[in-house]
C-alpha cells in the first residue's frame, strides 16, 4: 500500500513539465526577420507581435500592433541575443513567416544568412525570403499596414496572393533557395518589395488614418542571383517571362493592344510550361513549352467583334506574340546578367547528365549565354465572360 | 539455462518485434547517410540494402531454425565447450553493447538537436534507460505485448506521414537516374545494409521464447520485409519531397518531412506527433539489444537471474554514451566509416561462424548423447 | 563531489534493492557477478562525474578497423 503511494507521488514528479520548456508568455514571437548590412556588421531587425494589441478580448491602447527590436553583430546569432539587451524575453523563430534581405546585404552575399537560418533548430522552412529594393529591411519591417493589423502577416498573404494572380513575383520558401543556391544549374531569384511614399509616415499610426495609406509597401521586380550574390533586377515584363518559363505562373492579365491607347483585358487562367533540352553538335538547346488557357475579360474596343471565331484566332496570335516578347526579354536580361535564373543547366543535368558532367563548371558563364532557346508557345482563348459582343453603342 | 523458461511470446509478437527492431533508428539518419553518397539515387541505394538484408533474413532464419529453440549460448556451448563457446559469444555481447551505446546516442543527439536543446544529455540518458531497465524487468512477454498494441499506431502514424507528403511529391527530383555510376550507390547502401538489417542478429536471441517448434523463416522474412519497405519509402520520399540537396545537409530529413506536412493551413505542425514514431521504433531497437546484453551475460554465467544485472548495465551504458559522443561530429565520422565493418564483422561473420557449427558439429553432438543413454542399461544387463 | 555521492547513493540504493533477493535463495555466484558490475558501473559514473579523462568505446572501434580507411576511401 505504501509502495504504491510512494509510486503514484514518485509519477506527479513527471508531471512538472520538460526541462526545456518556455511558457507561451516567455516567448518574444517574430513574425517577420530583417537583414541588413551596416558599417561592417549585421543589423538585424525582428518585428515582433505585441498579444495585447491584436487580441479581440483586451481593450486595445495605443501601442502599435508589433514592435521592431534590432541587434548589431559580427554574426546573425551576436545579433540576435544582443537584442535581449533591449528586449524582455528571447526570440522565438517558430512562426517567422518573412524574411527581408537588405539590397546591400544581398549584394554582399546572403550564403551566411540561408545557413544560419536553416541550421537553427526552431526555424521552419516554409517562410517566404524577399528582398528590399532600394531601401533597408528595417524600412520595410516598420510600416503600419491597413486591413491586417500584423504588417508580416500582410506581406506575407501579399505575396502568396500576388504570386497566384499576378504573375512578375514569385513566392521562395527557404528549402527553394537552400536547393537553388545547391546547384550549380540554376540560379536564385527572389522578389523585391519597394516602399512607396515617405517612410517617415508610414511608422506612425497617421499611416492607417487617412484614406489612401501615404506609406504603402509594394512588390515589384524580380532580384536574380549570380551564385550567393545579387546582381541585377529584372523589370515587370521580364519578371513575368520568368514566372512563365519556370512555370510559376497560375493567373494574370496580359492586355494586348486593339486601336489608339485602348487595350484588350485578357486574363490567363492557368498557364504550364515544360522545359526540354536537347544536345545539338556539342552544343546545348532548350525548348521551352508554355501552354496557356486564357478568357476575355475587357474588351475597350468596340471594333473587335467577339462573334467571330476569325477574331478569336487573332486575339490568340496576339496574345502569343506579347507571351513571346516577355519571355524572350526575361532570357535576353538573364543571359546578359550571366545568371542561369531558370535552371536551365538542372534540367540539362536531368536529362543530359553525361554532357553535364562536362560542361558544369563552365556552365554560368560561357555556355549559358550562348545557349539557342525555342519556343513553343500555344494560347488558347476559351471564354469572353458572360456576355458575347456588349450592345453598348 | 533459460531465464523466463516459461515466457512465451507468440509468433506474431516475434515478427512485430523485429520489424519495429528492424526501422529502429535507420529511420532517422538513413536518408542523410544514403544521400551523401548516392545524391538523387539514395532510393536505389536503400534498394539495395533491402536486398541483402532480405539475403541476411535467411542467414539469420536458417540459423534460428537449426537452434530449435534452445538459446544461441546453449547451441555454441554443447559444439565448443564452455571456453569457446563463451568466448565466441562475449564477441557477440561486445558487439552487442557498441550497438546500444549507438543507438542511446542517436536518441540523445535527436532530442538535443531538434527537440530540447538546452537539456542536459545525462537527464535524457537516465530517462530513457529507466523506461528500459523497467520494460526488461516486466520480462518479455510484457513488451512483446506492448510492441503489437503499438505496432498499429506505428504503421498509422508512418501511413498518415506517407498520405500528407503526396501532394508535395515532386518526380523530377529523382533524375538523372543512376548518374553517379553503380560505385556511389554501393558506397550508400553499405552503411544502410548494416544499421538496418545486419544489426537485428540480435533476434537470435529472442528463439527460445517463441511458441511452438515450427519454422521461423516466415516471422523473419516477414519482419525484415515490413522494416526494409518503411525505410526504402522513407527514402524515397525524402528525396521526392525533400531533394537531394536538403535531405543532405539536414541531420534528420525524416522530421523535416513531418515539418512539411501542411493539409488545407489547418492541419501543419505535427512534427512533435510524429516524433513519437521513432521514438517508439529506436526504443524497442534499444530493448532488443539490451535485451542481448543482459541475458546473454547472465546464460555465460551460468546464473539464475538477469534482473539485477540491469540497472549496473545501465550506469556502464550511460558512461559509455556520454563518453562515446564528445561531439555529434566525432561519432557520424565513427558510424559511417568504420562501424559497418565493425557490423559485418560481429554480427554477420560472426552469425555464418555459428551456422557451420550448427551444421558441421551436428554430428558430434549426437554421438556424445548416445552413451549416457546405454550406461544406465548396462548394470540391468549384469 | 556532491554527484559522486549521488552515484554512490544510487548504487547503494541498487545494492539495497537487489542483494537480499539474491542472499535468501544463496544465489552467491549471481551476487559475486553483480556486485562486480555494480562496482565497474559505479566507478566508471563516479570517474565521469569527476571529469576523469576516460577512454572513448568507440575509439577502440576505429582503431580496430583503421587498416580499412573508412568507407569513403573503398
Amino acid at each position: 500500500m505504501l509502495y504504491k503511494f510512494a509510486v503514484s507521488m514518485l509519477c506527479l514528479l513527471l508531471l512538472t513539465g520538460c526541462w526545456s520548456r518556455r511558457e507561451l508568455n516567455e516567448l518574444l514571437i517574430v513574425l517577420g526577420m530583417g537583414i541588413d548590412w551596416e558599417d561592417g556588421h549585421y543589423l538585424v531587425s525582428y518585428q515582433v507581435v505585441n498579444p495585447s494589441e491584436i487580441s479581440n478580448q483586451q481593450k486595445r491602447g495605443d501601442r502599435p500592433p508589433s514592435t521592431l527590436f534590432q541587434g548589431r553583430g559580427r554574426t546573425l546569432f551576436e545579433a540576435a541575443r544582443s537584442v535581449t539587451t533591449e528586449a524582455p524575453r528571447k526570440v522565438y523563430l517558430g512562426h517567422l513567416q518573412i524574411y527581408v534581405i537588405g539590397e546591400e546585404a544581398a549584394r554582399r552575399g546572403i550564403n551566411e544568412l540561408i545557413d544560419v537560418s536553416a541550421r537553427d533548430n526552431e526555424t521552419r522552412m516554409d517562410f517566404n525570403i524577399i528582398i528590399a529594393k532600394g531601401t533597408k529591411a528595417e524600412n520595410v519591417l516598420k510600416l503600419y499596414t491597413p486591413v491586417e493589423k500584423l504588417p508580416s502577416y500582410s506581406m506575407q498573404q501579399s505575396l502568396q496572393t500576388s504570386e497566384k494572380n499576378w504573375a512578375p513575383t514569385i513566392a521562395v520558401t527557404l528549402d527553394e533557395a537552400l536547393t537553388n543556391l545547391s546547384s550549380q544549374g540554376s540560379e536564385l531569384a527572389l522578389t523585391g518589395i519597394r516602399v512607396i511614399g515617405s517612410p517617415e509616415i508610414g511608422e506612425t499610426k497617421q499611416n492607417v488614418e487617412k484614406f489612401l495609406p501615404p506609406s504603402r509597401f509594394r512588390y515589384s521586380g524580380i532580384a536574380a542571383f549570380k551564385g550567393d550574390k545579387l546582381i541585377g533586377w529584372l523589370n515587370e515584363r521580364e519578371s513575368r517571362g520568368y514566372t512563365d518559363i519556370t512555370n510559376n505562373l497560375d493567373s494574370t492579365t496580359i492586355a494586348i493592344p486593339c486601336g489608339e491607347q485602348r487595350y484588350l483585358g485578357v486574363e490567363v487562367t492557368s498557364s504550364n510550361s515544360k522545359i526540354k533540352t536537347k544536345v545539338v553538335n556539342g552544343k546545348p538547346e532548350v525548348e521551352v513549352a508554355i501552354r496557356t488557357e486564357a478568357n476575355i475579360v475587357e474588351r475597350s474596343c468596340t471594333d473587335v467583334d467577339l462573334s467571330k471565331p476569325e477574331t478569336i484566332k487573332e486575339l490568340e496570335a496576339k496574345t502569343k506574340q506579347s507571351v513571346q516578347t516577355n519571355v524572350e526579354d526575361a532570357v535576353s536580361r538573364a543571359k546578359e546578367m550571366k545568371s542561369d535564373i531558370f535552371g536551365f543547366g538542372t534540367q540539362m543535368e536531368k536529362d543530359h547528365p553525361a554532357f553535364w558532367n562536362q560542361v558544369k563548371d563552365k556552365w554560368r558563364d560561357e555556355y549559358f549565354p550562348k545557349i539557342k532557346v525555342n519556343y513553343k508557345i500555344q494560347i488558347f482563348i476559351r471564354d469572353t465572360g458572360t456576355t458575347m459582343n456588349s450592345t453598348i453603342k | 539455462m533459460s531465464i523466463y523458461k516459461n515466457s512465451k511470446i507468440s509468433v506474431r509478437q516475434f515478427c512485430i518485434l523485429i520489424m519495429i527492431g528492424t526501422v529502429g533508428d535507420s529511420i532517422l539518419v538513413m536518408p542523410t547517410i544514403t544521400a551523401v553518397s548516392s545524391k538523387q539515387d539514395a532510393w536505389l541505394s536503400m534498394l539495395l540494402a533491402f536486398i541483402g538484408g532480405l539475403i541476411t533474413g535467411g542467414l539469420f532464419a536458417a540459423i534460428a531454425n537449426k537452434l530449435q529453440r534452445v538459446s544461441l549460448y546453449e547451441a555454441i556451448r554443447q559444439r565448443l565447450g564452455v571456453w569457446f563457446g563463451g568466448f565466441f559469444f562475449l564477441l557477440f555481447l561486445f558487439a552487442s553493447f557498441m550497438c546500444c551505446l549507438t543507438l542511446l546516442s542517436e536518441m540523445i543527439q535527436f532530442m538535443t538537436t531538434q527537440l530540447m536543446p538546452e537539456t542536459p544529455v545525462t537527464a535524457i540518458i537516465i530517462f530513457f534507460a529507466a523506461v528500459i531497465i523497467i520494460a526488461y524487468r516486466y520480462g518479455i512477454e510484457s513488451y512483446a505485448r506492448m510492441g503489437e498494441l503499438l505496432f498499429p499506431v506505428f504503421m498509422g502514424l508512418f501511413v498518415m506521414l506517407v498520405v500528407f507528403l503526396l501532394p508535395q511529391v515532386d518526380w523530377p527530383n529523382v533524375q538523372p537516374i543512376m548518374a553517379k555510376g553503380f560505385f556511389s550507390i554501393i558506397s550508400g547502401a553499405y552503411p544502410a545494409y548494416c544499421t538496418g538489417f545486419v544489426e537485428m542478429a540480435v533476434l537470435l536471441m529472442l528463439v527460445p521464447y517463441v511458441t511452438g517448434k515450427g519454422k521461423l523463416t516466415k516471422p523473419i522474412l516477414t519482419g525484415f520485409t515490413v522494416g526494409g519497405m518503411v525505410l526504402f519509402l522513407v527514402v524515397l520520399l525524402s528525396v521526392l519531397v525533400l531533394g537531394p540537396s536538403l535531405m543532405e545537409t539536414k541531420y534528420y530529413p525524416t522530421f523535416v518531412l513531418a515539418q512539411k506536412i501542411m493539409i488545407g493551413h489547418f492541419f501543419e505542425r505535427i512534427e512533435a506527433v510524429m516524433a513519437f514514431l521513432w521514438v517508439i521504433t529506436v526504443f524497442y531497437k534499444t530493448l532488443l539489444h539490451f535485451f542481448t546484453i543482459t541475458t546473454g551475460l547472465a546464460q555465460v554465467f551460468q546464473l539464475k537471474e538477469s534482473k539485477m544485472l540491469t540497472i549496473p548495465l545501465g550506469m556502464i551504458l550511460l558512461v559509455g554514451t556520454v563518453v562515446g559522443t564528445p561531439n555529434i561530429v566525432v561519432y557520424n565520422v565513427i558510424l559511417i566509416e568504420y562501424y559497418p565493418w565493425f557490423d559485418i564483422t560481429f554480427f554477420l561473420a560472426l552469425p555464418i561462424v555459428f551456422l557451420i557449427l550448427l551444421l558441421a558439429i551436428k554430428k558430434k553432438q549426437q554421438k556424445t548423447q548416445q552413451p549416457p543413454q546405454q550406461q544406465p542399461q548396462q548394470p540391468q544387463q549384469n | 563531489m556532491a554527484s559522486v555521492f549521488a552515484v554512490l547513493a544510487l548504487a547503494a540504493a541498487t545494492f539495497w534493492l537487489e542483494a537480499p533477493a539474491l542472499i535468501r535463495q544463496k544465489q552467491f555466484r549471481e551476487l559475486v557477478i553483480f556486485l562486480v558490475l555494480l562496482l565497474a558501473g559505479s566507478a566508471l559514473y563516479s570517474a565521469l562525474m569527476l571529469q576523469v579523462k576516460l577512454p572513448n568505446p568507440f575509439m577502440f572501434i576505429k582503431w580496430m578497423y583503421a587498416w580499412t580507411g573508412g568507407t569513403s576511401t573503398m
